[in-house]
C-alpha cells in the first residue's frame, strides 16, 4: 500500500509538471505569435497609409510638389492613424527645359518608434513645367 | 491506485496533445495571414515600381533619347527594396496606335506587376499646321494671291507658310528611319549607291515599300533622279545630296499598319543641296502625303506642267517655285504627326492610356 500510495504522488506531480511544460510552452508560442501579427497588421496600415501619401503628392500642384524636400521629422497623420507618422527621403529631381521628374521615398513610422521605419515606398511624378499638369502615370 | 495514476497520466498526455494541435493551427493560420499582409506591401510597391520605369521612359524621350522597339531602361528604386524595367514597344510591335507602347515592369521580393502605357505625341508645335514650312520663310513674291497656291482644310490663312526668317524646320530621328529593325518584316528596304544614280523603284520592285537609299560617295554634287510613272506608293529615306524629279505620275506614301510615313525624308550630309521638280512639257506630278526635305526646295515648269502636293512640305530653304505648283493641307499633321519627327524642343509625347496586365 504504501509503495502504491508513493507512486500516485510520483505520478500526480509528473503529471502537474507535463501540464505546467505545456501551458508554459503554449502561452510563450501565443504571445510570440501575437507581436508578429500586430507587427503584420502595422504593416498592413502603413501600406495604405504609405499609398495614400502618394496619391496626395500626385495630386499636389506643381509648386507644391517641387517644394517637397527631405523631412528632418516624422509628421503625424491624422487621427485616427495619429499613432502611425511618415517621413519624405531619398528625394532627388531630374529636370530640363520642360519637364520635371521627381522621385521620393515615402517612410512610415510608429510614433512610438520614430527610429525604424515600419515600410518604404518609393515612386516617381512628371510634370510639365508650362503648366505644371500631370505629364507620366 | 497504480491504474489511477496511469490513466491521469495519459489524460494529461491526450490533453497536452489536443492544446498542441489547437496552438499549431493557430500559430499556422496566424503566419499565413501575416505573410499575406507582407506581401499586400509587397504587390502595391511593385505596381509603383512599374510607374516608375514609364515615368522614367517618358521623360528620357522628352529630353531628346530615342528607343528601338523592344530596348529597354532598368533601375532600382531609392531605397533598395526592389527594381523597374521599362521597355519601348514601336505601334507596329504593340498592335496598339500613338507614337509607342511602354511596358513598365515593377518587382518587389518574388512579385512582378506590368503595366502599359500608351505614348502619343503632343502637337504642342505649330511647324505641322502649316502647307509649307521653310528656316527662310515662305514662298518667293510673285504677286498672285495665296489662296491660288494654298490650301488648308484644318488651319487657317495664317498657316499658308511659314512667316519669313522665324522658323526652325523639324528634323526627323535619322537613326530610327534608317534601322531596319523598326520595320515591319518586309517593308524596308536598303539600297547603296556612290554617284550619280537613276532610281525607278517600280524597276527595282520596290513599290509599297519604305525604301533608304544611302549614298556613300562624298561628291556634294552627286545627283538621285527619280523616275515615277503612274501610281506610286512609295516612302524614300535618302541622304543624296541632290534629288531631282521631272516624271509624270502620283506618288503616295506608304501606309502600313495605320501608320503612314512620310513620301521623303531628304537628309543629305552637305550645304547648298537642293530638292528640284523640274516638269517640261505638261507634265503632271501629284505627291500626297508629308515632304521633308533639308536642302533648298525648287520647282521649274513649261507648258501645262502641274506640281500638286497633297500634305505638307518641310524643307530647308525655298528656290524659285514659279507659279503652277499648288498646296493642298488635306491632312492633319498637327494632330498626327509623322512618326519621329522631333518638331520642336517644346514637343510632348504624353501616355494617353494606362493599363495593367493581369
Amino acid at each position: 500500500m504504501k509503495l502504491r500510495k508513493g507512486t500516485s504522488i510520483i505520478e500526480a506531480a509528473i503529471s502537474i509538471a507535463l501540464m505546467g511544460i505545456i501551458l508554459l510552452w503554449s502561452i510563450t508560442a501565443y504571445t510570440n505569435v501575437s507581436k508578429q501579427s500586430k507587427s503584420s497588421e502595422d504593416i498592413e496600415i502603413a501600406s495604405t497609409l504609405a499609398s495614400k501619401q502618394i496619391e496626395y503628392v500626385k495630386a499636389l500642384n506643381y509648386t507644391n510638389l517641387q517644394s517637397i524636400i527631405n523631412s528632418s521629422s516624422v509628421v503625424p497623420f491624422s487621427s485616427p492613424y495619429n499613432n502611425f507618422g511618415y517621413k519624405y527621403t531619398n528625394v532627388s529631381v531630374q529636370e530640363n527645359s520642360n519637364f520635371y521628374l521627381k522621385t521620393i521615398t515615402v517612410e512610415v513610422y510608429k510614433m512610438s518608434d520614430t527610429s525604424t521605419p515600419i515600410i518604404k515606398m518609393d515612386c516617381n511624378f512628371l510634370r510639365n513645367k508650362s503648366d505644371g499638369t500631370n505629364a507620366g502615370i | 491506485m497504480k491504474r489511477k495514476g496511469q490513466a491521469f497520466i495519459i489524460v494529461v498526455i491526450v490533453f497536452g496533445l489536443i492544446v498542441s494541435v489547437f496552438a499549431i493551427s493557430i500559430s499556422t493560420a496566424m503566419r499565413s495571414q501575416a505573410l499575406e499582409e507582407t506581401e499586400i506591401y509587397q504587390r502595391e510597391q511593385a505596381l509603383y515600381f512599374a510607374q516608375m520605369g514609364i515615368n522614367q521612359m517618358i521623360y528620357s524621350i522628352n529630353n531628346g533619347t530615342t528607343y528601338t522597339n523592344g530596348q529597354n531602361i532598368t533601375g532600382t528604386s531609392p531605397s533598395g527594396i526592389g527594381s523597374y524595367k521599362a521597355t519601348y514597344i514601336t505601334p507596329d510591335n504593340s498592335g496598339y496606335g500613338g507614337i509607342a507602347t511602354i511596358k513598365g515592369e515593377g518587382t518587389v521580393g518574388q512579385f512582378t506587376r506590368i503595366v502599359y502605357a500608351n505614348v502619343q505625341g503632343g502637337g504642342s508645335s505649330d511647324s505641322l499646321k502649316y502647307c509649307l514650312y521653310t528656316s527662310t520663310g515662305g514662298k518667293d513674291s510673285i504677286g498672285i494671291p495665296d489662296s491660288n497656291y494654298f490650301f488648308n482644310l484644318f488651319y487657317n490663312p495664317s498657316y499658308f507658310y511659314c512667316p519669313l526668317g522665324t522658323c526652325t524646320i523639324p528634323y526627323p530621328d535619322w537613326s530610327w528611319y534608317t534601322n531596319s529593325s523598326n520595320y515591319p518584316a518586309g517593308l524596308f528596304v536598303q539600297r547603296n549607291f556612290t554617284g550619280n544614280q537613276s532610281y525607278n523603284p517600280t524597276t527595282y520592285g520596290d513599290t509599297g515599300k519604305v525604301v533608304f537609299i544611302n549614298y556613300a560617295g562624298s561628291n556634294s554634287s552627286d545627283t538621285l533622279t527619280i523616275v515615277l510613272s503612274g501610281s506610286v506608293s512609295l516612302s524614300l529615306i535618302t541622304n543624296f545630296p541632290n534629288i531631282d524629279i521631272s516624271s509624270t505620275a502620283a506618288w503616295t506614301a506608304v501606309n502600313f499598319n495605320g501608320l503612314t510615313y512620310p513620301v521623303l525624308v531628304h537628309s543629305p550630309a552637305y550645304a547648298n543641296t537642293q530638292f528640284s521638280v523640274r516638269l517640261q512639257g505638261n507634265k503632271v506630278l501629284t505627291i500626297n502625303g508629308f515632304v521633308y526635305t533639308n536642302a533648298t526646295f525648287t520647282a521649274s515648269y513649261s507648258g501645262q506642267s502641274m506640281l500638286t502636293i497633297n500634305g505638307e512640305m518641310v524643307a530647308n530653304s525655298l528656290g524659285n517655285i514659279a507659279d503652277k505648283i499648288k498646296f493642298n493641307y488635306i491632312n492633319d499633321y498637327f494632330g498626327n504627326p509623322p512618326p519621329h519627327f522631333i518638331v520642336s524642343s517644346s514637343v510632348k509625347f504624353l501616355p494617353s492610356s494606362y493599363r495593367e496586365e493581369y
